[in-house]
């Protein structure tokens, strides 16, 4: 359906023109032909240019910090060099313990999403379903979004105690709301006919559920997925930020104890390369999926 | 048979059909007029199995309907193609969904493409297709099913006056094709004497039927009968019953704003 817009609201406009050398190619192709300039070159801009600008940005970002730290701006106390900390991300990767961290958070994050997502999906439909109950937990929902749900980690750690069970509850939580709110506006939003349709056709629960109401309310249920994914890890890595046994979010807290910040920045980073694939991935199933062809 | 809808919470129930008590020869192509409002969709999802009559049945060949039944085709106002499914899965939903293997739901779909003249659009979005390709699709989907009757409410609706005279010509060889029994809602008086070979003249709310009004005009009808006196003399008789309520219609809506 209309995805990936409501993300990228200017590309009709200012896109076409970063694109460089590229698109004035196009647009002198396309311009005798409005309609089809319309419909297709604007994907296909809108899918390649993104990509350069990231490697752009991450080039860019990188170039800066070598200057820094190239013509001593910052103590290497707050930054270190780049050199230093690829270095000790290298001999890091070496360790089992850096391993064992890694799949300790990965973990805690596939558990959490996937019962997050079951959790999210099921409350959505039972919200759709039943408007009441929907209308009784709405305001709820709203207002979980808001609070940081860290604050119940230290009553389940008390609970549970230091280990990635409350860590993985929690950060579930956190991406059941979002799982739930989209789910069932989504179902809210399929338009009438296809429920009349489904009818006529005498489809079963199951087939009108499968065939007809997820496939509309997917562009929805996938940004759900998405927001549910990054509260997960936000979740998992200040959780174990806070007090854990392991985890990427453990081991930075303890090398900034330790007062050791090529390991700590050596952390950072593998955490946001995390975040990158864990959305660039969901990002690519959601086009296949809803970009079907 | 009389329906009433119960209104939800505050709102009055309204007497939305009073007493329609018609039958249809099975093969006949049958037009239903009527003013903005006057349950004509009602009547046709009634006759579909998906809303009850409050009292009254309906029945086909003898036997009642009480729930959606695949002998009936239904071919919705709104636009019921789904965008994720390219025109041949959307063809095959019907058979899909009946548990058909794949190999004979290509097999019923094909000829219907093609009957409806979207024959290599197969794989195309239903959004990359104009309004009036687009509208072919559904008349494809409920055909494959070889529904008995066809239920068609205001198909054409959302289309240009060319394309619903294409539309409506290919509609017509399409029923002479196929044999089945079609109930055509329009509320474009033109476009039903054009049609049918009947037409039913409804009445606002509570709905009865006004009149009926026997096309006799020989089939292919082009665009030239439209001309003739004949084509004349029936749609003015029909705007005559359907003048006076049509001003109910409009006095109601703009009195106060339809629930």
């Amino acid at each position: 359906m209309r995805r990936g817009r409501p993300s990228k609201p200017p590309a009709r406009g200012p896109l076409p023109d970063p694109n460089g050398p590229g698109a004035e190619s196009q647009d002198s192709a396309s311009s005798s032909r409005q309609v089809t300039r319309e419909r297709r070159p604007r994907l296909a801009g809108s899918e390649a240019a993104p990509i350069v600008w990231t490697a752009v940005v991450v080039v860019g970002l990188t170039g800066l910090w070598y200057a820094l730290s190239a013509a001593h701006a910052v103590r290497p106390t707050i930054l270190p060099a780049p050199g230093d900390v690829g270095a000790t991300l290298a001999t890091e990767l070496g360790k089992p313990s850096f391993w064992a961290d890694l799949t300790r958070t990965l973990e805690e994050l596939v558990l959490a999403f996937a019962g997050g997502v079951c959790l999210g999906t099921l409350a959505g439909w039972a919200f759709w379903r039943r408007p009441v109950l929907g209308r009784a937990f709405e305001p709820y929902l709203a207002a979980f979004y808001a609070v940081p749900l860290v604050v119940f980690y230290p009553i389940s750690i008390v609970v549970i105690g230091i280990n990635q069970w409350p860590i993985v509850l929690l950060a579930g939580i956190m991406a059941a709301i979002p799982m739930a709110l989209n789910t069932w506006r989504g179902l809210e939003r399929v338009r009438p006919v296809y429920l009349l349709l489904g009818a006529s056709l005498q489809a079963t629960r199951r087939q009108l559920a499968a065939r007809l109401l997820l496939p509309a309310a997917a562009p929805l249920i996938f940004a759900g997925l998405k927001l549910g994914a990054v509260y997960a890890l936000i979740g998992a890595i200040a959780m174990e930020f806070l007090t854990a046994s392991a985890g990427l979010g453990y081991q930075i807290r303890y090398q900034y104890e330790y007062f050791d910040e090529r390991r700590m920045y050596a952390y950072i980073l593998v955490v946001l390369l995390f975040s990158v694939l864990l959305t660039g991935s969901l990002e690519l199933t959601e086009r296949r999926v809803i970009g079907r062809g | 048979m009389t329906y009433t809808r119960q209104g939800g919470g505050k709102a009055e129930p309204l007497e939305a059909i009073r007493c329609i008590d018609e039958n249809v020869e099975r093969g006949r192509f049958v037009s239903i007029v009527g003013p903005s409002g006057c349950g004509k969709s009602t009547l046709l999802l009634i006759a579909a199995g998906l809303v009850r009559p409050t009292a009254g049945s309906v029945s086909l060949k003898g036997s009642q309907i009480t729930r959606p039944d695949r002998s009936i085709g239904m071919v919705f106002q709104e636009d019921s193609t789904l965008p994720w499914r390219t025109v041949l899965d959307n063809v095959t939903l019907g058979l899909e969904l009946a548990g058909l293997p794949r190999e004979q739901q290509l097999r019923r779909a094909q000829p219907m493409i093609e009957l409806v003249g979207l024959r290599g659009f197969e794989q195309a979005k239903p959004r990359a297709l104009s309004g009036g390709m687009r509208q072919r699709v559904p008349i494809a989907r409920t055909l494959a099913l070889d529904p008995d009757v066809l239920l068609m409410d205001e198909p054409f609706a959302s289309l240009d006056q060319q394309t619903r005279l294409l539309l409506g010509a290919e509609l017509v060889r399409i029923w002479q094709a196929t044999g089945k029994t079609v109930l055509f809602v329009t509320h474009d008086i033109q476009e039903a004497v054009l049609l049918a070979q009947e037409v039913w003249v409804m009445s606002y709310r509570p709905a009865v039927i006004l009149d009926h009004v026997a096309v006799d005009l020989p089939y292919p009808r082009g665009v030239e009968v439209v001309a003739t006196p004949d084509f004349g003399a029936l749609t003015a008789r029909v705007w005559r019953t359907l003048q006076h309520e049509a001003r109910k219609a409009f006095e109601a809506t703009g009195a106060r704003p339809i629930a």
